[in-house]
Order: structure tokens, then C-alpha cells, then sequence
């Protein structure tokens, strides 16, 4: 069925009802159709999973064509309707994820509950995700209702943005939907304040964008100003590594940059003197597959011992010295997508798993992490006043490293940082040679 | 080798690098793409300034470039920009150097040759300055931006104007523009007045931002304009417009209230003002209110940039660890003078005892019997702190006060009304007010009847803003007084709740324009406030003589910086101040209000070393809340459990 005809099918179908919905600041009455779901096309450019079909298209080496190839329709209605997504030729494929049940067994119960949202093309702005099952259900059951309601939305009146603002608003209320996952949310956003013509590198124009999107996220200016600086420091980052626009990169990362992004807003006001060192030191962070509440606390570093921060800022930038000149240290490996049932809340709370960060190529990785390391633990202990704990601490880890059946310093010393270690161990009898006097 | 280089220039409102390859490079990359936000050119990048300031652009990116090995040259007007910064940091090394130099005894003009230049330019004889005063202006000259942290009443004012007389004389400056609370105003007029008679043309900034921006626009040699704080802040640019046009000397009058350390939008307009003024200078008895974390933007209003606290993380990182870390850097240019050195006659406390009888006395003894009952079940001695804490002892004091601010929420206290007493008992506490008066605004009445008998003013004092309301009243109804009443619902002129209507209040109905009112009225009158309004920034002491306290919390500076109101310099000798405490009592014994006052006899000591000493240091460190610290909780719980538990009401 060709566009043309799709068009006069859904223009033709017979009214029944309405649906009373909040468009553009008011109540409107919007008359409900009775359409087959043939007619109806699931929407490829749907923005609550741009970053997944952008990955399996990277993966592809072509763009998914679900109206025009089979094999396209029924990746789209795996990514919709499945967990533990990959590839499985020129097929994505997956299991069957709990909201994906949860919805079926709704519609078998109550039917349908609201009608889809479609263009007048019969692309569908709201309801992809049942209508991806209803798909499922007939090829798999041979069944699945024919005829679904819908109400079209004229896209000359209501525009990208009104669209965004509508779903936003039935998101808070609507029970067995798919929720933006955080990429894809923040993709929502980033169009909207594009469309806004936000200078992503003009704090002023940022909070000002915040205000006006605020009421589709959350009727909260503070969450949309994080939001606003979250993709700020995501592309930043995407661009730092020559991988702009790849958003597909940072499935999962998303909280990483929100906490880069509240930081970075802070210093460019308090500090801005160390901007760059700061950039620095986060963007290494996530490279090393730091967490986002490790992430948070590097802020902390800095306001406890400005001293430590300049030294594990030296300590990073020695070790990346070498990727920094690397042919290949710009790329980006694909995430590994564990699972795709993200939860309710669209900002993840702190006891969330994080997902493993990015794969940078070619990243001093365990050097990195090793100079945050070091630099918390020295913080933690400088923080405590008990010598006995400290002391017995050392003690505990040197015991350790001289036991026989391990024999850690035995193997690490032989190993390629052995320069490294005879340093430290050095600089550990000098320690006691100083104080030897006030021990005894 | 291949060396690094860049040219560094500015085209129109773009600053401009070129150079070689490494300025394409990862920590390039970063810093122009991501940090400043530049577009990438072919041979370098194009910065759009964004609002900011060309200079400090052009100084940020010279200071990467040189930092990351770059050999950098740069066009002309980029050279006069990081030129400009640099002489910013020579200026403050000389001026350093020089304030050092002053207060090692090293003075390049001494007390005597002050003086005679002041008198050379026409400074009064009745507004001779004192020796502290003269010692202060010498510092300002050899330290140019100046810190005057000296007591409340040490004569700020006048050390400021004559400095700015030998400036003004001295071509280094033009005008005076004194940014401060509108209750500063009238104290600078008069003493302006007083010291150089019409010497400099005052003028307050009031009317329409139209009217506003003529007066700036005419504004020139010789004038004096007092801005307040919020005036200040909407007037900005306009401001900075006349500071480019002619030689400003800055003063900031009481600068802690501009201490916002986080947030708030007067610090940043007073920094960015001052970056214009040519002489700046800073004014507050007590610039640590909280923490030395007050100072950071004083400081940089004193010398902006960062100059002297260095980067916002530095600064609050030196004022965590120590404050004896940042005094070093600050000391050269602060001056502070001790109430000591003022050489103001003591003045008199009179205490006046109250007894309670009656149903004031029956409630208190209920609300001793309830913190007893609160502290009875508490097994150590920490968990009877802690209830006790919890049951707010603060109620004795409402109770030996007035019995019936126990009938009503206190908001600023966060003291709800109170309840679950017996019926029998409630009923007499609801209909208190009915047939009753609070022993101690009786016993008020008594000391405000002798003052008046010499056509005197008095301020009285109280912590509780219902009780203000009922004094107010009484002092009407028995005495037949004109009551001035100023409490944190009266707005303060500049307060920026006046804003959201779109027009700056300068007159009115303010805590200024009542306080004014008082002291301009013509005959007896009575100021009734209380201290977490007016404990600060104003001068009562050329109509005031005496002070009355209805009750006192245990903040003992809060106390001691009211007394200042009517205890500074400027007091003729023959003049006596007088501090009347009343403190209730019950059957002949002590009650809270002994506590109270043993307290803040225990604290007065640190608190006035803190407060009138020479030594600059923040207030807060170690001092308690009006409910009190852990040695004032303690007291109470002696007190408490000293009574007699087996009565029962």
C-alpha cells in the first residue's frame, strides 16, 4: 500500500468518538478514526529509541527501511518490544522484555485503552510499541484487532515541539508505555533546545533555553538546566574523540554526564581557571570507566585539597600522553547493551547499577583508574584521625603483598612497572628513615 | 624539533589564533572547542567572545598558550589586553608592598602631616580626626584600595571622606560613589556635611531608572552620590559607564552584607563596578558575620580578579583548613581599629528586677514542670541535653517575657503555638492578655516614666515580634508615647522583594525612613524593635541615650552589636549611656533570664575581643544561637532539676 493510498484510507475511516487531549496550552477535542493497523507505519525516526537503531545501524552499515525490507519491520519491533538486543545477521534480535509482556497481557484484558496518535501519512507518534505487538501477535497467533483507534494529528498546527510536549505530559500518566530511556530523552531535549537555537557554549543562552523547556521537563528549570548541560559535555565528549553525533556511543552513559555536566557548570563560575584542567580530569574519568558517583565526588577532591586535584590532574596527563598521539585513541567501541528495561524514573537514582563506561580505544584504562584511586584513598585518609587504624591499614596491605602463596611483589617486580614500584618502595623507606627517631 | 607558536589577535568581536599544528591538538582541541567554544579555522580558531569581556579572553587564552609551551606573539590590541592584566598584577604588588611597608612603621606620611593636609583643604575643626582616624588614613593612602574593618562607631565615615578629600585634591579622583544600605545615607550627608562643609555636592540615586541614569550621566568633579546596594546592582551598566568616564573612588559601606559567598546578584555587580573604579575602599565593624568565607567578596570587590582570594575553590579550601592561612594575604590592606582606642566613656548597665506573681507566675512554673517532665525519661546525662534541646527551653523565656506569645506561632523562632496544657490551665493562658499585663513591660513603663522626665528617647528591645506588637500598644495606651515599631516585617529599603514591582523604593514606609522618622522627631519617643533587625548598620546615639532590654536571647553578639547602636564615637563627653536589663524573678528567685545573663557574662569576654578587638576574625567561631550552646543547655538542666519536682499545678 502506497503512501497515496494510505492517506485517503485513514481521510476515509469512519469516526468514533473523541479524545480529549492537551495541545498547545489548551483541551481539545480531537476526533477518534477507526483504522486497520496495515494502514498504519511504525515510525522509524521515533526518538524514544534513536540511539539503539543508530548503534544497529552503525553495526548494519545501512539505515533500517522497515516499510520497504521484512527483515527491517521486525528488527524495529524487536528493539520496541525486546531486552538483550543483538545482532543476528542482518536481523536485530532479543528476548521477550517484561514490559513487552506486561503489555500484552493489558490489552488482552482491557483492549485498548487510547487511541494511537498518527500523522495523517499513518505514521505512528504514539502507539508504536502496541502496534510493533499487535504485529507480533498476528504473525505469531494469527491474531491481533484489525481495527485500532487512532486520532490524527495535522502537523502543520502541531509541530515537533508541541509533539514533544504532549508525550512528555502523557508520560506522567500513562501506564504500560515505553519511557524515553535516558539517551534517547536527551536527544528529545537537545532537538527541542536546537529548535530553540540554544548556544550550547553560552551559559546564558543554556538557562535561558531551560526556562522555556521547562514545562516539558518537569515543570523544573534546575532539572532542565542539568539536562541542557548533560548534552552540552555528551557531545563535548562525542566531539573530543572525533565521534560527533554518535550518540549510539553513550547508551548508558547518560548519568555519567549529568554529573560531568552539574560539575563543569559550577567551575565555569567558581573556577574557571581550572575549566580545562577540570575537562580534563572527567572526560578521563569516563574514559576509565569511573561511576557516576565517583565521577561526583571528584569535585569534592578539589574543594577538600586543590593540591591533590592538580596532582591526579599530572598523574593523568602523563598517562595519557601517549594516546593523546595515538592514530587510533579517537574511536569508540559499541556498548554492550545488557538490558534494555530501563527504569520508570527518568533521572537514575544513585544506587542504580552503572553500566560499564564507554570503550575508548586504546586508553591507558588501568593507569587512570589507578591515579583516581590513589587520589580518593589519600582523601579518605586524611579525613581520619586515627593513626592506629591508619597504621594497621599498611600494615594489613604489606602483610599481603609478602605473602609466599601470592606473591604479588615478587610477580611485580619483574613486570614492566618494576621502576614504578622501586620508586614507591623507596620513597616508603624514606618515610621511616624520617620519622624513625619520633617511632621509637 | 618542531616549536609550538601561535599569534594571538582580536577582529572586531572575535579573538583570533593562528599558528602551527599543535594548536589542532587534543588539549587545544579542548580548551578553544570545548571550553571557550571557538570554531575551528584552517591555521587556528575564531573565539567568539560571548558577552564576556575581550581582555579576559585575550588574557585567558595568552595564559593557556604560554602555559602549554606555545611560543605566542600577539596583535596590538591583544598586547594592550594582557598588558592591562599585568599591570593589574604589579599594582597590587606595589600596592602590597607599600601597606606592608605602612604597617611596619615605614610611613611615607605621617598622623601629624595628614592632619595638616586635611586642614590645608578645608576639614572642619569640630570634625577633627582622632589619632586612630588619622593613623586609618594614612593606611588608605599607602594601601589605595583599603579594607577598614574597625568597630562599629569608630568614625568610618570620616577617615573614608578625608580620604577621599587628599585623593580629590590630589587629582586621583574625581567623584565619590558610596554604594551601602539606605540607613547609611543620612549618617554620610551628615558627616560629609560636618567634616567639608559643601566641599562635595551630594546626591542620593532615587526616582526613575530614566532619572537615574541623568544623574549618573551628570554626575562630575567634586560630587558624592550614595547608591544603595539594590540601586547599585539594576544600575550596573549605567554605573560603569559614568566609572569610565570620570576617576571614581569606590566605597562599599557595610560590605559583609554583600558576603554572599554562593549565589546572590549584589556581589557580582559590586565586583564588576569596582574592576571600573579607580580607588576602592570597603567598609564593616564586623565583615565575618558567619565564616571567613564572608570576605571572598569583599575582597574581590576590594581588588577584583581574584586578586587577592585567589579562584573561589582556593579560597573556601584556605578558609575550611584555617583562617590564620588567608590573613597573611589580606592583612596589608585591612586596618582595624579597637573600640578601646575610641576613648568613649563607659556606659552603665542597670539591672531592674520583675517579679512575677499571678498567672504569670503560675505559667511559668508549668513550663518549668513540662521541661522536667521532657527530661525525666532520659537515662544519661547526653539524652537529657538532647530532650531538653528538643523541648525548646526557649519557652521560659516567652513565659518570664509575656505568657502570651505562648498562644501564637512564632515564625522566626519556628516555636509553634503551644499546647496540651490542662484545660483549667489553658483557659487562663488564652485570656492572659484580657486581664493581664507582662511584669516586665510593666517595669519597662516604670524606666521609660523617668527617662521622659528629661524629654529623652529610648529604644527598647525585644527578640519576640508579638511582644513588640504588645509593648507597642501599651506604651501607647498607659504612657501616651509616639512608638517607632521596625522588625523584620518592615522591609528594608533596599531589600529586593521592593524589585519584583519594578521600582526601586528609597522612601517610604522602610526600617530606614522609621528610623529616621524617630530620630528626627521633635520631642520624646520610643523605638521599639529588636536585634536580628536592627542590631546592625544603624546609628542611634546623637538622639538616644538609653537603651531598655525586655528580654535577651543567648546571643551575646547579637547583644553587644546592639548596644553599639547607641555607643559609638561621636558622643559628646558629657553624654552617659545607660542600658536598662530587666530580669524577672519568681517568688524571689532567679529564672531564665539569670541564666541568660550569665551566660553572655561568660561569653562577653571572647565575644568583645571578637567584636571591638583589634584582631580581624570571623564572629560565628564557636558562638552560640539565641537557644544557646551545649554549656547553656547544660546550665538550664541544673537549673531544672534544682527545682522542686514534687509540685504539681
Amino acid at each position: 500500500m502506497d503512501i497515496t493510498e494510505r492517506i485517503r484510507k485513514i481521510e476515509e475511516a469512519p469516526e468514533h468518538g473523541s479524545e480529549r487531549l492537551w495541545v498547545l496550552g489548551e483541551w481539545k477535542d480531537i476526533p477518534i478514526q477507526r483504522v486497520r493497523n496495515e494502514w498504519l507505519i511504525l515510525n522509524i525516526n521515533n526518538r524514544r529509541f534513536q540511539a539503539e537503531r543508530k548503534l544497529f545501524e552503525n553495526q548494519l552499515g545501512r539505515s533500517l527501511d522497515p516499510e520497504n525490507n521484512p527483515n527491517d519491520m521486525l528488527s524495529i519491533e524487536s528493539i520496541l518490544l525486546d531486552r538483550d538486543l543483538q545482532l543476528d545477521g542482518e536481523r536485530v534480535v532479543g528476548k521477550p522484555s517484561k514490559d513487552f509482556l506486561a503489555l500484552l497481557q493489558d490489552w488482552q484484558h482491557r483492549g485498548q485503552e487510547s487511541p494511537f496518535w498518527i500523522r495523517a501519512d499513518g505514521i505512528v507518534r504514539n502507539g508504536n510499541r502496541r502496534l510493533a505487538m499487535l504485529r507480533r501477535l498476528h504473525r505469531e497467533e494469527a491474531r491481533g484487532n484489525e481495527y485500532v483507534n487512532a486520532v490524527v494529528l495535522d502537523s502543520s498546527t502541531i509541530d515537533e515541539i508541541a509533539m514533544f510536549e504532549m508525550e512528555q505530559r502523557e508520560q506522567l500518566t500513562e501506564d504500560y508505555k515505553v519511557r524515553y530511556t535516558d539517551i534517547n530523552l536527551l536527544l528529545a531535549i537537545k532537538d527541542a533546545a536546537d529548535d530553540k537555537e540554544i548556544d550550547w557554549f553560552d551559559d546564558e543562552s543554556i538557562v535561558q533555553v531551560a526556562g522555556q523547556l521547562q514545562h516539558v521537563m518537569r515543570n523544573s528549570n534546575q532539572y532542565a538546566i542539568v539536562q541542557l548541560y548533560a548534552i552540552r559535555y555528551m557531545d563535548a565528549y562525542l566531539s573530543d574523540l572525533g565521534q560527533e553525533g554518535n550518540y549510539d556511543k553513550l547508551i548508558g552513559q547518560i548519568e555519567r554526564f549529568r554529573d560531568v555536566g552539574k560539575i563543569m557548570r559550577q567551575i565555569r563560575s567558581e573556577d574557571s581557571d581550572r575549566e580545562h584542567t577540570m575537562l580534563d580530569v572527567l572526560f578521563a574519568a569516563i574514559n576509565a570507566g569511573q561511576t557516576h558517583l565517583e565521577i561526583r565526588k571528584i569535585r569534592n577532591l578539589l574543594k577538600d585539597d586543590p593540591t591533590a586535584f592538580e596532582m591526579l590532574a599530572a598523574r593523568i596527563a602523563d598517562a595519557e600522553d601517549k594516546w593523546n598521539i595515538h592514530p587510533e585513541s579517537g574511536s569508540l567501541g559499541d556498548p554492550e547493551i545488557i538490558d534494555m528495561e530501563y527504569d520508570d524514573d527518568l533521572e537514575a537514582d544513585d544506587d542504580l547499577f552503572d553500566p560499564p563506561g564507554p570503550i575508548v580505544t586504546n586508553y591507558p584504562e588501568e593507569d587512570v583508574r589507578s591515579a583516581f584511586d590513589d587520589a580518593r584513598d589519600k582523601l579518605q585518609v586524611s579525613r581520619t584521625n586515627d593513626a592506629l587504624k591508619t597504621v594497621g591499614e599498611i600494615n594489613n596491605r604489606l602483610n599481603i603483598l609478602a605473602n609466599p602463596d601470592i606473591n604479588n611483589l615478587a610477580k611485580a617486580l619483574i613486570d614492566a612497572k618494576s621502576t614504578e614500584l622501586r620508586d614507591a618502595v623507596d620513597s616508603m623507606l624514606s618515610w621511616f628513615d624520617e620519622h624513625e627517631s619520633s617511632l621509637r | 624539533m618542531n616549536t609550538a607558536s601561535a599569534h594571538l589577535d582580536v577582529d572586531g568581536s572575535d579573538i583570533i589564533i593562528t599558528g602551527s599544528d599543535q594548536l589542532h591538538e587534543r588539549s587545544a582541541r579542548r580548551f578553544f572547542r570545548i571550553v571557550l567554544g571557538a570554531h575551528q579555522t584552517t591555521d587556528g580558531w575564531r573565539v567568539p567572545i560571548r558577552g564576556n569581556r575581550p581582555q579576559d579572553i585575550v588574557v585567558r587564552v595568552n595564559n593557556f598558550l604560554i602555559s602549554e609551551g606555545f611560543n605566542t606573539t600577539r596583535g596590538e590590541i591583544a598586547e594592550r589586553g594582557v598588558e592591562l592584566a599585568l599591570e593589574r598584577q604589579r599594582s597590587i604588588e606595589r600596592a602590597k608592598v607599600a601597606a606592608s611597608s605602612w604597617r611596619d612603621g615605614h610611613s611615607f606620611i605621617d598622623d601629624d602631616q595628614v592632619s595638616v593636609q586635611l586642614d590645608s583643604l578645608g576639614w572642619k575643626s569640630e570634625r577633627k580626626l582622632r589619632s586612630h582616624q588619622l593613623r586609618n588614613v594614612g593606611h588608605a593612602l599607602a594601601a589605595v584600595n583599603q579594607a577598614n574593618f574597625s568597630v562599629p562607631g569608630a568614625g568610618k565615615t570620616a577617615t573614608t571622606l578625608a580620604v577621599a578629600l587628599i585623593h580629590s585634591e590630589a587629582m586621583t579622583i574625581d567623584t565619590i560613589v558610596v554604594v551601602g544600605p539606605l540607613a547609611s545615607f543620612r549618617p554620610w550627608e551628615l558627616e560629609a556635611k560636618a567634616a567639608v562643609g559643601s566641599r562635595f555636592t551630594l546626591y542620593r540615586t532615587s526616582g526613575s531608572a530614566r532619572k537615574r541614569r541623568d544623574l549618573y550621566t551628570s554626575i562630575s568633579r567634586g560630587d558624592l552620590l550614595l547608591i544603595s546596594y539594590a540601586t547599585a546592582t539594576s544600575d550596573r551598566l549605567a554605573i560603569i559607564e559614568m566609572c569610565k568616564r570620570i576617576n571614581i573612588m569606590l566605597v562599599i559601606d557595610e560590605s559583609h552584607r554583600i558576603k554572599r559567598f554562593k549565589g546572590g546578584v549584589w556581589a557580582p555587580a559590586l565586583t564588576e563596578i569596582a574592576e571600573y573604579a579607580r580607588i576602592r575602599i570597603i567598609l564593616s565593624g564586623t565583615p565575618m558575620p558567619n565564616s571567613a568565607l564572608d570576605l571572598y567578596s569583599q575582597l574581590n570587590v576590594l581588588w577584583p580578579g581574584g586578586l587577592l582570594t585567589g579562584t573561589k575553590t582556593d579560597f573556601a579550601h584556605q578558609a575550611k583548613e584555617s583562617f590564620t592561612n588567608i590573613l597573611p594575604k589580606i592583612l596589608p590592606f585591612t586596618t582595624r581599629t579597637a573600640k578601646s582606642e575610641l576613648g568613649l566613656k563607659p556606659y552603665k548597665v542597670r539591672y531592674h528586677t520583675a517579679e512575677m506573681t499571678g498567672i504569670q507566675a503560675d505559667i511559668y512554673r508549668l513550663i518549668v514542670h513540662r521541661l522536667r517532665t521532657y527530661i525525666k525519661d532520659a537515662n544519661t546525662w547526653r539524652d537529657k541535653i538532647a530532650a531538653l534541646r528538643r523541648a525548646r527551653p526557649i519557652r521560659l523565656l516567652q513565659a518570664a517575657t509575656n505568657p502570651d506569645l505562648l498562644n501564637y506561632k512564632d515564625d522566626s523562632l519556628v516555636l509553634p503555638r503551644i499546647e496540651n496544657l490542662s484545660p483549667t490551665i489553658m483557659e487562663r493562658l488564652v485570656r492572659f492578655s484580657e486581664t493581664n499585663r507582662p511584669i516586665k513591660s510593666l517595669t519597662a513603663l516604670d524606666i521609660i516614666r523617668d527617662i521622659m522626665a528629661n524629654d529623652d528617647k529610648v529604644v527598647c528591645w525585644s527578640n519576640f515580634i508579638r511582644n513588640l506588637d504588645d509593648f507597642n500598644q501599651l506604651v501607647r495606651e498607659e504612657l501616651g508615647l509616639t512608638v517607632f515599631q521596625v522588625d523584620g516585617r518592615v522591609l528594608a529599603g533596599d531589600d529586593p522583594r521592593y524589585e519584583q514591582t519594578g521600582s526601586i523604593v528609597t522612601e517610604g514606609d522602610t526600617r530606614e525612613g522609621r528610623i529616621e522618622e524617630f530620630l528626627l522627631f521633635n520631642g520624646p519617643a520610643i523605638l521599639v524593635t529588636n536585634p536580628a533587625t536592627c542590631s546592625e548598620s544603624i546609628s542611634l546615639h546623637q538622639a538616644c541615650h538609653h537603651a531598655i532590654y525586655l528580654d535577651r536571647t543567648y546571643d551575646a553578639a547579637l547583644f553587644l552589636q546592639s548596644i553599639d547602636r547607641i555607643h559609638r564615637l561621636g558622643l559628646s563627653p558629657e553624654i552617659e549611656i545607660t542600658i536598662h536589663i530587666i530580669q524577672a524573678s519568681i517568688d524571689g528567685e532567679d529564672t531564665i533570664d539569670h541564666l541568660v545573663d550569665s551566660s553572655i557574662q561568660t561569653k562577653r569576654a571572647d565575644m568583645e575581643q571578637l567584636l571591638e578587638g583589634a584582631e580581624v576574625r570571623p564572629l560565628r567561631q564557636g558562638v552560640s544561637d539565641a537557644e544557646g550552646t551545649r554549656n547553656d543547655i547544660e546550665a538550664i538542666l541544673l537549673y531544672l532539676i534544682g527545682e522542686d519536682t514534687d509540685e504539681e499545678l
